[in-house]
């Protein structure tokens, strides 16, 4: 019976092993492969985004300046100082740790909208700063001929190489995110969304706790930028703006805000039917997909807050509850 | 001399940032959300006007449509976003103010195009010379009807009834409720209230700095930080709201002009990281 309960909770893992081990014996082409890449990258993005937004509910709109950190620390450390690119992908998840450490340590003191608008700060003047230190970070243009990311002398140089590394990562992400949120951070951390001062009663030091969440997800951003720089050998600062920031909350509002796999199948749903309209809208311009995703955003919130995953969750309980009042169903 | 000339443009663009921010003050007292699409009603109000006037309407006129059109915007965002998810967590409202501002920015690329828009000043006329500083005429309308507008809105709240309930709502809802204050309204009324000064404060700009489809996030951002920093109460966001126009103007003159934003933001996040802190649990 445990070994039971046990598969049922790990299935999900399993079916994501088995699709990524699979998924490359059915890409043909380096188009499809190139769009699964960057949706894992999406995925480890909106993941972090997940555990900071939906499960301890402080809104942070510096994810995108923490992606761009590590990308640009990746990008020049490789290209400027020819470093390994593996160091430098932990020296910029450890800085951008740091640099997110210290804006989060003073502000999750206080009420929600400090935060709220810090972080925007940090997002504009991210980018205006990488606009405008142009002997660093090349300004607009950005930096160019990123080598491909190579671990002891094994390079990725071809797209199913990288599709595996990429999606090892996201799938190392998602067991590292699961365990938190499985564990006793995640359920101190769900107990503060729901109410701060019960939590704190009961002894949750709730500062130190969201301190330590959005650190993590800035990690996860920092990572995923290094691999993104890596992966598409050339950054410039308009990437890091506003637009990724929009499109990541299309992609957790889809998938389900509060819970770690809506971060996944949202990105999945974002990246593939964002592809399929982008071919269907071609001739009226790409703009309008914009708007389809805002209007989306507001139905999904108000009709499905949960997103895809609360909704399947659901449903899957209601067609359990039937098969029980059937009198055929398995006993607890 | 160089240093008048930035002070003036200085509280010209604080003036700008100063009726956004009370947009924002507004909103947030009655609502207790973020309203991303602030700084779109600012853009709005602008190239509307501009269209407006395009087509051959008298300024005034124009304006006026400018102001009804956006006012409208803003009562459909409250119906469509804030009063449809009233139940929904405060981040849940904040994700659903920026995909309401997301469809507004894209709508105007669509309809008005990437390229930057100007309009006429409002009065013809040589820049004054003022302690060296050439002030065009048009940064005499902008003080002016600032000052118009906030001593208006002071009295709103002050003297009428409506003004106060709003008050009575941002004090304590419940309570409001209790007294026969429908917050439903007076959520829709403050919308309308935001929206309206940001259209204002958009048709008052577009003549000295131009209005483009993106202009809405950078106001938005400034007047966030001068709403927030001002502790939503009006007398901080009016002091805050200047002082981002000042540095900023400062900066882009006696540095550079693509440093403004880094040196004035920086200052202000450090502000919120190292100050508020302290003065809050002082309070608490």
């Amino acid at each position: 019976m445990i070994l039971k309960e046990k598969f049922k909770r790990h299935l999900p893992l399993f079916i994501l092993v088995l699709a990524v081990l699979v998924m490359p014996l059915f890409l043909t082409g380096g188009y499809l492969c190139s769009v699964m890449s960057m949706m894992g990258i999406y995925t480890i993005l909106a993941v972090g985004m997940c555990l900071i937004m939906g499960y301890s509910k402080q809104f942070s709109l510096a994810h995108p300046a923490f992606f761009g950190l590590g990308a640009y620390m990746s990008a020049i450390l490789v290209v400027n100082h020819s470093w390994p690119p593996l160091a430098a992908l932990v020296v910029a998840a450890l800085v951008t740790g740091l640099m997110a450490y210290g804006i989060g340590k003073p502000l999750f003191r206080l009420g929600g909208y400090y935060l709220a608008c810090a972080t925007f700060c940090v997002l504009i003047v991210f980018q205006n700063c990488m606009i405008q230190l142009r002997n660093v970070t090349g300004g607009a243009q950005g930096v160019r001929g990123i080598p491909y990311f190579s671990l002891y002398g094994f390079v990725l140089n071809d797209y199913v190489k990288n599709f595996y590394f990429i999606w090892f990562l996201v799938i190392i992400c998602m067991i590292l995110t699961l365990n938190i949120a499985n564990s006793k951070i995640g359920r101190a951390i769900r107990a503060i969304s729901t109410s701060e001062a019960a939590g704190e009663t009961c002894g949750i030091h709730v500062a130190k706790y969201k301190v330590n969440i959005f650190t993590y997800s800035a990690i996860l951003a920092s990572i995923a930028g290094s691999i993104y720089a890596h992966y598409l050998s050339f950054i410039s600062p308009d990437t890091f703006g506003f637009e990724i920031l929009l499109d990541l909350l299309v992609m957790i509002v889809i998938g389900g805000i509060d819970s770690v796999w809506g971060g996944l199948i949202g990105a999945i749903i974002f990246v593939s039917l964002g592809e399929t309209l982008r071919e269907l809208l071609a001739s009226s311009g790409g703009e309008i997909i914009m708007i389809i995703w805002g209007i989306i955003v507001i139905v999904m919130l108000k009709f499905i807050p949960g997103g895809i995953v609360r909704a399947a969750e659901r449903i899957g309980k209601l067609r359990a509850l039937r098969f029980k009042a059937r009198g055929s169903g398995f006993n607890e | 001399m160089l240093l008048a000339q930035c002070v003036v443009i200085g509280i010209v663009n604080g003036c700008i940032y100063i009726l956004a921010a009370l947009g924002w003050m507004i909103v947030f007292n009655v609502t207790r959300v973020l309203n991303f699409t602030q700084g779109e009603f600012v853009m709005l109000g602008g190239m509307i006007a501009v269209t407006a006037v395009a087509m051959g309407i008298s300024p005034p006129v124009a304006f006026l449509i400018a102001i009804i059109i956006t006012t409208l915007m803003g009562c459909i965002v409250e119906r469509a976003v804030i009063n449809t998810l009233r139940k929904a967590p405060d981040t849940t409202l904040m994700i659903a103010t920026i995909g309401a501002s997301l469809s507004m920015r894209i709508g105007a690329l669509m309809i008005w195009g990437w390229e930057p828009r100007d309009l006429a000043p409002f009065t013809q006329g040589k820049p004054i010379s003022f302690f060296g500083a050439a002030i065009v005429p048009q940064a005499f309308w902008v003080i002016g009807a600032t000052l118009l507008l906030v001593a208006g809105l002071f009295c709103f709240y002050q003297y009428s009834l409506l003004g106060k309930a709003l008050t009575a709502t941002s004090i304590d809802q419940e309570a409001a409720r209790l007294m026969g204050i429908n917050p439903s309204k007076m959520s829709i009324i403050a919308f309308a209230l935001a929206s309206g000064l940001g259209a204002m404060g958009g048709i008052l700009v577009t003549p000295i700095i131009m209005t483009s489809f993106d202009t809405g996030v950078m106001i938005s951002v400034k007047a966030l930080v001068a709403a927030v920093i001002g502790g939503f109460k009006p007398r901080g966001v009016l002091i805050v709201a200047l002082t981002i126009g000042l540095i900023e103007n400062i900066v882009a003159g006696f540095i550079s002009s693509g440093w403004r934003d880094i040196v004035s933001l920086t200052i202000m996040v450090l502000i919120l990281i190292i100050l508020i802190p302290r003065l809050v649990s002082v309070k608490g």
